[in-house]
């Protein structure tokens, strides 16, 4: 199987764009700053101020420019991201039809946040609440707006894996255009809004970080360090266009990089403790989906997450999968959080860049490496052609995901 | 045509404010009292939003059924004038 990847677009915490991501990312930059009382302790968040339009922008229908003017941030850095992605996949200009274009959306519990404020809001004078909200309290919602605004009218769907939920998508919309359904297909990683009870309950199983290192926010998020305390949250939004072989040889479309592969496994248990089979489980198949033997990965973008527990599996599983191979590992979550819901799109457009720019992005705060066996990035970047890649993305539920990539023919990158 | 007394001017006043909050793009002048909603943009959601975020401002509670044969400013000012009256 071979996907191509023709767009990308970002909203993070870097800035909005691919762009101010991948500096960060290069130049090991923490975006970490404390949170406010009810958020959690350290986190990352997207720029206060309101996104312009995206180079080369699309023309928004004037509907959808109204309802984003009344919605949240998350809303917003969504629709912003996939238009960035539109563009970079010169999707604008209407060369593939929009009955073969899918729209995949991941995350799921999307609305909650804004749905529990407006129930509070309006618990004793129900009569005024607006007609609006029960679409607005939809996931469903998030798929209309999108599709408006760019003119969407292939199969669309939300895919829900909580922090798999990214990989869980790219996987879907491969599927989509494997099985023909649609000839490209646009992955949006949704931001994800945690209530104040969810981000105390987190911290409460001991899975959120940042209690430790709240006076000093950047050294904070620490994955594979003896010193982590936890995840970080990030705000971010992330977009990929997908789109078969053909179709974007057809329109002689440069393509980034290629899906080679993927694999996905439940653990068949109902906690929240990582599995160091499934884990493994998912990364082979993903392998063997994809033909590599793991000598031939160069890189592995990993789920690291710097929880306590969950570092500690994934290193044991990438020992187990690699063995003696040693590709390098990084964690993007160390510089711009953990996006949850958006966090396999996130990750994969950072693994693409690194494809593409021939570099591994270090390390955010690894003093003292959990794992000596483990090829992990050090405190810079280092430049280094990559071919072949895996991202791995694991989610409670059991869910454990992990997607390879490969640097496109030298004589259809871009 | 002006609305006759300072209630309907409130009223008015209120309703525009929602209007425009539904249809940012209306300008003042475009909200004239013999102007149909439909006409300027709005659909029948667009409408409901108009209606609750004016019942809201009002603190004023009229049945949906009322409002099914409403399609100008004035009709809808009126209608919330006799509301408020009661």
């Amino acid at each position: 199987m071979k996907i191509a990847i023709t767009g990308m677009g970002a909203a993070t915490a870097a800035g909005y764009g691919v762009a101010p991501l991948v500096d960060t990312l290069r130049s090991g930059r923490s975006q970490m700053v404390a949170g406010a009382p009810l958020e959690p302790p350290v986190l990352a968040r997207l720029p206060d101020s309101k996104p312009g339009s995206p180079p080369g922008a699309v023309e928004v229908p004037a509907g959808v420019t109204r309802l984003l003017a009344r919605s949240g941030p998350e809303l917003q850095a969504l629709v912003w991201a996939g238009m960035e992605a539109w563009v970079d996949a010169s999707l604008h200009g209407g060369a593939v039809p929009p009955r073969r274009i899918g729209l995949v959306i991941a995350g799921h519990n999307l609305t909650q946040s804004r749905a529990l404020e407006v129930e509070l809001t309006y618990a004793g004078r129900r009569r005024y609440v607006s007609p609006r909200f029960v679409q607005e309290s939809l996931d469903s919602t998030a798929l209309g707006i999108v599709s408006e605004a760019l003119g969407i009218r292939g199969e669309g769907v939300l895919v829900g894996a909580a922090s798999a939920s990214g990989n869980a998508a790219l996987i879907h919309g491969c599927r989509m255009i494997a099985d023909s359904s649609v000839d490209a297909c646009l992955v949006l990683g949704a931001p994800t809004r945690l209530t104040a009870m969810q981000v105390q309950s987190l911290a409460n199983t001991g899975a959120l970080g940042g209690a430790t290192q709240a006076s000093n926010p950047r050294r904070a998020c620490r994955p594979f360090d003896e010193g982590r305390d936890g995840f970080i949250p990030g705000q971010a939004a992330a977009a990929m266009v997908l789109e078969s072989i053909p179709s974007a040889a057809g329109r002689g479309r440069p393509m980034h990089a290629t899906v080679l592969g993927y694999g996905s496994a439940l653990a068949a248990r109902s906690g929240l403790e990582p599995s160091v089979e499934a884990e493994a489980e998912a990364m082979t198949t993903a392998l063997a989906r994809a033909g590599l033997s793991p000598g031939r990965v160069d890189y592995v973008n990993a789920h690291g997450t710097a929880s306590r527990l969950g570092d500690e599996t994934e290193a044991e599983a990438l020992r187990r999968v690699f063995g003696a191979a040693r590709p390098w590992i990084n964690s993007t979550k160390g510089w711009v959080g953990h996006a949850i819901h958006a966090a396999g799109v996130l990750e994969a457009v950072a693994v693409v860049a690194q494809l593409c720019g021939g570099f591994v992005h270090p390390n955010a705060n690894l003093d003292r490496p959990i794992d000596s066996a483990l090829h992990l990035v050090g405190p810079e970047a280092i430049d280094q052609p990559i071919t072949h890649a895996l991202s791995n993305g694991f989610g409670f539920g059991g869910i454990n995901t992990s997607i390879a990539f490969g640097r496109a023919p030298r004589a259809e990158q871009r | 045509m002006q609305p006759n007394n300072s209630l309907d001017g409130h009223i008015l006043s209120v309703l525009r404010q929602s209007l425009r909050t539904v249809l940012p793009d209306l300008s003042e002048e475009q909200l004239v009292l013999d102007r149909d909603l439909a006409e300027l943009g709005f659909n029948s959601l667009d409408r409901a939003d108009v209606i609750t975020m004016t019942m809201e401002a009002l603190g004023v509670e009229v049945p949906v059924v009322q409002f099914l044969g409403v399609k100008t400013i004035r009709e809808l000012t009126q209608l919330f004038a006799r509301q408020s009256r009661r």
